[in-house]
């Protein structure tokens, strides 16, 4: 356990050097600055969405930002462990009294502990952004519950990416194919969100059941053509898939280092 | 029967990969305090045999032991008193020299001072202590192997495992680490996987020798001289004796002969003899029946390489 609390600290310093901390933070800050911005841009004055809403600009927000993380989560962390294996770095730490557990626990700890920051300042911005730029206009801003719900529910599926990231890269010694193949997945699973029947178990659901709870919020007073109206529907299943899938990827990724060559 | 008493022991120890046998029922044992030269051509199972010892690989068969301890089944406790340098030691690409060597002593349950108290004087000895505060991966290859070192005795090991440590330093830097692995026998066991002979004749008590996976030979290495050295005559002539070797070999008190040139690029044959009386007569006559002009005839201990060549049939 002592070992765990070693490593924890180098697997932060070592994002830190490498500037992964910066590159995931600037990323998501700027989302947060720049979508409330264009959304000021863009629909300012327009008839159908004004008043501009607060709920409409953090949806739009997650829509980015769940579609930026389907990139940026593969490219950040591709080369956990695949690399380290592939170069000898993990046989320098694993030959020491250090549990192959301890060493899977502290990599995903701390990359989803960067990018669960950086989502939550992200949010934040925007979130506060938009409250200041909706303020005259919006008659029902988006209360503190929805933002919280709906932050919960995007590092739930952060925590789900990241997960199967560093599975793939557990499993294999080429960090590019880990990389490839954690974005195909996490792009296939967008993708499946769209179709009606296997949705409701797609990982994905979980942040689209964040925008449909703020849907009737940042919907209310709009009017756009051809706009279905909003469906809420609870999405259980692909709650306990995303949390037994993150799970299970954790625990996959222990049982393959620990009978892996190193 | 495992002996506990021992530094080292393998009972059987194998590995396969696929139909690929790397190690094949590998049986040794070192003694405490005591450095073992582990001597084979590339490809031999050498870093195999030394991964399986150190709990980075599994054995296929057999088991390996390091202080009585298991290193399957009692992995992390073996490991508490290892250390082990690789043949390339790499390091990572953010922390200097003292960092590095900081986080090691910490992942062996040292405090941050500690490791710090103890980092200062391994890096002194292993000659890199004004390098210390440079990043790992800007120093030359010799100078990362010094680092290596200094790493692998962080944890005050009982055992160490050195894999080709002085194979990228010049000659004064390989003298003063064999020097330094030497004064390491007093307080740790040091097992030497290497193909450069010299350095295992220098420093080690015992050798093993394998080969395709298959040990043949551990010894103690005055021993394996002594009794390679009893029947064997060195030649040298004036004229290229490749074909006089084959002549030789069909006589019944001939066991060997192993055609090389020697450091003054004289024509040598070195003469493994099965009969030592019959050859003393036969074989001088021999030579200048056949038209060669004898330069140096001399009875000779065989030095690790000629052993070495001979039993693992490299030429």
């Amino acid at each position: 356990m002592q070992k765990f609390f070693v490593l924890l600290p180098k697997e932060l310093i070592e994002n830190w050097k490498t500037h992964k901390i910066v590159l995931v933070f600037a990323f998501c800050i700027a989302l947060g600055l720049i979508v409330p911005f264009m959304a000021d841009g863009n629909y300012h004055g327009d008839p159908l969405v004004n008043p501009l809403q607060s709920g409409y600009i953090v949806y739009d927000f997650t829509d980015w930002l769940s579609m930026g993380m389907l990139m940026l989560i593969p490219f950040m962390l591709m080369s956990t462990v695949a690399k380290e294996v592939k170069d000898g770095l993990a046989a320098a730490v694993l030959v020491k009294p250090v549990g192959r557990g301890a060493y899977i626990l502290a990599k995903f700890l701390v990359s989803y502990l960067i990018f669960a920051l950086a989502v939550t300042v992200g949010f934040a911005i925007c979130y506060i952004y938009a409250l200041r730029i909706t303020r005259p206009w919006d008659l029902d801003p988006l209360s503190c519950e929805l933002f919280f719900t709906m932050l919960g529910f995007m590092l739930l599926y952060t925590a789900f990416a990241v997960a199967l990231t560093i599975f793939i890269s557990t499993m294999l010694r080429n960090n590019v194919l880990a990389g490839a193949i954690a974005m195909v997945l996490l792009v296939a699973f967008y993708g499946l969100s769209f179709t009606e029947n296997i949705r409701v178990f797609i990982p994905f659901e979980v942040v689209r059941w964040g925008w449909e709870l703020v849907y009737p919020n940042a919907f209310q007073l709009t009017a756009y053509p051809g706009m279905t109206p909003p469906i809420t529907s609870p999405y259980w299943y692909a709650l306990w898939i995303t949390i037994g899938g993150l799970l299970l990827a954790i625990l996959g990724s222990i049982l393959i280092i620990r009978k892996r060559e190193i | 029967m495992i002996n506990k008493n021992l530094a080292i022991q393998t009972i059987n120890l194998s590995k396969k990969f696929g139909k690929l046998t790397a190690l094949d029922d590998l049986n040794l044992e070192v003694e405490p305090n005591s450095i073992y030269g582990f001597l084979g051509p590339n490809g031999s199972g050498k870093t195999t045999a030394i991964r399986l010892m150190i709990g980075l690989s599994r054995p296929s068969r057999g088991n390996a032991y390091v202080n009585g301890l298991s290193c399957t089944a009692r992995r992390m406790e073996a490991r508490q008193v290892i250390g082990y340098l690789p043949d390339v030691p790499m390091f990572f690409g953010f922390m200097t020299g003292l960092d590095y060597l900081v986080f090691c002593g910490k992942l062996f349950g040292l405090s941050f001072k500690e490791a710090q108290k103890r980092a200062w004087p391994l890096l002194d000895l292993a000659g890199v202590k004004d390098a210390a505060n440079r990043k790992a991966n800007g120093y030359s290859r010799g100078m990362k192997q010094r680092l290596g070192l200094a790493a692998s005795m962080m944890g005050n090991p009982k055992v160490l495992f050195l894999d080709e440590p002085v194979s990228a330093m010049d000659p004064i830097g390989r003298a003063n680490v064999l020097d330094i692995i030497k004064n390491i026998k007093e307080k740790a066991t040091v097992f030497i996987s290497t193909h450069i002979l010299s350095d295992v004749e220098r420093v080690s008590d015992k050798v093993g020798i394998i080969d395709h996976g298959r040990l043949l030979v551990s010894e103690n290495i005055h021993e394996l001289k002594h009794k390679f050295s009893q029947n064997c005559i060195t030649v040298n002539t004036l004229e290229d004796n490749a074909p006089l070797a084959g002549i030789i070999k069909t006589h019944d008190w001939c066991s060997d002969v192993i055609v090389r040139t020697n450091d003054q690029h004289m024509p040598e044959l070195v003469i493994y003899l099965k009969d030592q009386i019959a050859a003393r007569s036969a074989l001088p006559k021999l030579i200048c029946q056949q038209g060669f002009t004898i330069i140096n005839y001399i009875t000779t201990q065989p030095s690790l390489e000629d052993i070495f060549i001979k039993l693992a049939g490299v030429k």
